[in-house]
């Protein structure tokens, strides 16, 4: 082999193998599995260490934000080291990327978000347009963050949620997939991804958000924020996230409870489909929801046989199931008209996809036509089974 | 031309070449575009151009069967003229390594937003432009070869990938049914009709089709192919962002596949799957088209041997790619770069040659090989 061809041959495996710019340990990398989002608020802050250092001026302008990371302790997760399973970081600055290279520097290491489970956003910060909007712009452009991740708004702060030390599951994000998950079950937990409300937001300016709470050792997802103009306007309760729920057809299973002749009756839905329809009427628009539903009677009354076994009282039960996911989502739809006068079902869409010549008639105004839109719900519920007595 | 026996591929390897190269960057940024244009209208819009390409590809497939064997610059050169012929040629040469250029930053700015984050784009730009210099030099049967192994295997993971988003299809989006004016539709299907460059090549590799009476019968097989698989991206696309996000996604295609969650969740992350088929499809893309450049130009200058053009055309790829300072700037840079060079090559030239084999008698120029 003559010389050049050895000398090159060093000369590429040189290059060839020094490997890869994007080489990262693992040790190095924190794996953020939640990320908490909170507004800052100067005077807050002043008030807590005001006596020990003094705030310089220039940093109360500076200062927007306050990020909480949590990330599990992967040497823990294998089974080898030892210490906290889940490591906390927090830091405020201007802007979250300013937050985030603060932060990877602090820990010597690079966040990774490509793992990210929930966004957490403050009471606060959620009430305030040009954060929120600057938030998600944020996520909408990461590249890394997906867009089935959980995206709430913290009753309170986003930072006291993610240190809540929970009993049972390690990773504060898992943790709440989980919860996510099971309580897909009742309904009335807002089954919103931030897909789902990137795409709402676009579309009608409107959206909702479930919404976190928590205690000592314990994190609940309960209700939702209701979302307008891409801030938050105001709380829905369970009963009214169910609606909606049932409104956007993501119930996969829930419980109705309703009053026959003095019993309570539980029953299971374990199917339910809603197609959305607009009409015009006489002039007016019809929100029009018609909502089948299958359920599975749970529970009646001992020593009293025969009457879940005749086909008429079943019918009883079920019409006063469909009465009242009649009523809570006529109610429901009301009151995102008169109190917050948010399209949170993306009504518009359905005009301009069914109506296109009305839908151009009021696109410009739809915010004053809206609230005039009628709604009108056609729920049927069959009863298909009822355990194994009669 | 080549003397190593190397110039003959079959009508089926000619579709399968035609298909991926025309399937390449532009496929994550159409769901985009077509929406702009056409707004719930958009699958009209992707047949009207899809259309358009189906006509330009047949008087290509025209032109390539009655004059089988020709090479470009002998096609080019009988119908205009010695002089004109071999500047047509020369053009086209020059027009592809821009191609490649375009296709070459592209991809580095995809990867480098989505996978390497601390790689130089200049080194992403030059591996794969290294790896195109490979294929390009072995010649037309190992690229048509190379085609027809990625071709199917990326269409199978393309498939198993989407399943997950199957279910969440929701078609309602097309409504209402052709609502756009009519002018703002004629004036987007161009810019759609784009997203077929790459079907010039029909022109440029036609001679080496040994059935060339089946030329027609791949171009429909192309076209339609491609059609299909434009028109599923988008409609899975439109029906998860709905028609105002994905406007305002600049890689629609791509960003679809972050929503996608693999039931039993131990997949996580699933577009770096997608970017694996994407690059081999981008990869064939540019093998494609800088065989093809360093084929027009060793024809131009009457070599008789195109592989030791190849390597000479790499660092002229690679500083043109380099120009643009920006994302935004090479998207401008490829508009206007395809509306003019585009029209020229693919329906102006073919066109014009079709018009003139009319005036020719047929001499059955004898093949080259």
């Amino acid at each position: 082999m003559p010389r050049w061809r050895k000398i090159s041959i060093l000369l590429l495996s040189c290059i060839l193998l020094t490997g890869c710019w994007d080489k990262v340990e693992i040790e190095q990398r924190a794996f953020v599995s939640a990320m908490g989002i909170d507004k800052f608020d100067p005077q807050e802050e002043q008030e807590k260490d005001g006596a020990e250092e003094e705030t310089e001026p220039e940093q109360i302008s500076r200062n927007r934000y306050i990020v909480t990371y949590r990330y599990p302790n992967t040497s823990v997760i294998a089974g080898k080291g030892e210490g906290e399973p889940v490591f906390k970081a927090t830091s405020i600055g201007r802007t979250i990327t300013d937050i985030n290279s603060e932060v990877a520097t602090k820990l010597g290491g690079n966040l990774f978000f490509g793992h990210l489970k929930l966004i957490v956003i403050g009471n606060s910060l959620a009430e305030d347009e040009q954060l929120m909007r600057e938030v998600f712009d944020y996520i909408e452009r990461n590249a890394m963050i997906g867009r089935k991740i959980h995206y709430m708004i913290a009753s309170g702060k986003a930072k006291d949620l993610l240190e809540v030390k929970l009993a049972r599951q390690p990773v504060a994000g898992l943790f709440v997939r989980d919860i996510i998950e099971q309580n897909m079950r009742t309904s009335q937990i807002a089954d919103a991804d931030i897909g789902y409300i990137l795409r709402a937001l676009h579309e009608s300016r409107a959206a909702i958000t479930p919404q976190l709470e928590g205690s000592e050792d314990e994190l609940k997802v309960a209700g939702a924020a209701v979302l307008k103009d891409y801030k938050k306007i105001g709380w829905l309760g369970e009963l009214e996230t169910g609606a909606i729920m049932f409104m956007m057809d993501k119930v996969k299973n829930t419980e109705i409870t309703v009053r026959v002749n003095e019993l309570f009756i539980p029953v299971m839905i374990y199917n339910s489909r809603t197609a959305v329809k607009v009409e015009v009427r006489d002039g007016e628009i019809y929100a029009v929801f018609d909502i089948e539903n299958e359920g599975e009677l749970s529970q009646h009354l001992f020593e009293l046989i025969g009457d879940t076994y005749e086909d008429e009282y079943l019918r009883d039960v079920a019409k006063a199931v469909s009465e009242k996911i009649k009523n809570q989502v006529e109610d429901t739809f009301i009151r995102s008209q008169k109190e917050f006068n948010a399209d949170l079902i993306q009504i518009n869409e359905e005009l301009r996809k069914h109506e296109p010549d009305l839908w151009d008639e009021v696109r410009d105004n739809w915010e004053e036509v809206y609230p005039k839109v009628k709604v009108e719900a056609n729920v049927e519920t069959d009863i298909r089974r009822i355990g194994t007595t009669r | 031309m080549g003397s190593r026996n190397n110039d003959v591929i079959l009508s089926s390897q000619f579709a399968a070449i035609l298909s991926v190269t025309i399937i390449g960057v532009g496929i994550l940024s159409l769901p985009r575009l077509v929406v702009e244009g056409a707004g719930p209208d958009n699958w009209i819009l992707l047949l009207a151009a899809s259309g358009a390409a189906l006509f330009v590809g047949l008087v290509m497939a025209f032109v390539v069967k009655k004059f089988p064997g020709k090479t470009y610059l002998e096609l080019t050169q009988t119908m205009f003229g010695k002089p004109i012929g071999t500047l047509i040629t020369l053009g086209f040469s020059f027009y592809l390594v821009i191609f490649c250029a375009a296709e070459v930053r592209i991809f580095g700015e995809v990867t480098k937003q989505y996978l390497l984050f601390n790689t130089p784009l200049e080194v992403l730009s030059v591996t794969l432009l290294v790896l195109a210099v490979y294929l390009a030099r072995s010649g037309i049967e190992t690229i048509a070869r190379m085609a027809e192994v990625i071709f199917p295997i990326a269409t199978v993971i393309a498939i198993l990938m989407v399943l997950p988003v199957l279910p969440e299809l929701d078609v309602s989006y097309i409504l209402p049914i052709i609502r756009t004016p009519f002018m703002d539709f004629v004036k987007a299907v161009p810019t759609i009709f784009f997203s077929y460059l790459g079907i010039e090549f029909i022109l440029l590799y036609g001679s080496f089709v040994k059935d060339t009476k089946k030329v027609h019968k791949s171009v429909l097989l192309t076209v339609g192919l491609v059609t299909w698989f434009y028109l599923s991206v988008t409609w899975l696309t439109v029906s998860r962002f709905g028609l105002i996000e994905t406007t305002h996604i600049t890689w629609p295609a791509l960003e679809l596949f972050k929503t996608v969650d693999i039931p039993g969740a131990f997949l996580e992350n699933i577009e770096a799957f997608i970017m694996a088929i994407w690059i081999f499809s981008v990869f064939m893309t540019l093998a494609v088209a800088y065989f093809g450049a360093s084929l027009t130009l060793s024809q131009a200058i009457k070599s008789k041997e195109q592989n030791y053009l190849v390597l000479p055309l790499l660092p002229i790829i690679y500083f043109v790619a380099m120009i643009p300072d920006n994302i935004a700037q090479v998207t401008e840079f490829m508009d206007l770069y395809a509306f003019y060079m585009g029209t020229l090559y693919i329906t102006i030239i073919p066109v014009a040659l079709l018009i003139m084999s009319f005036f020719k008698k047929d001499k059955r120029g004898k093949k080259s090989a």
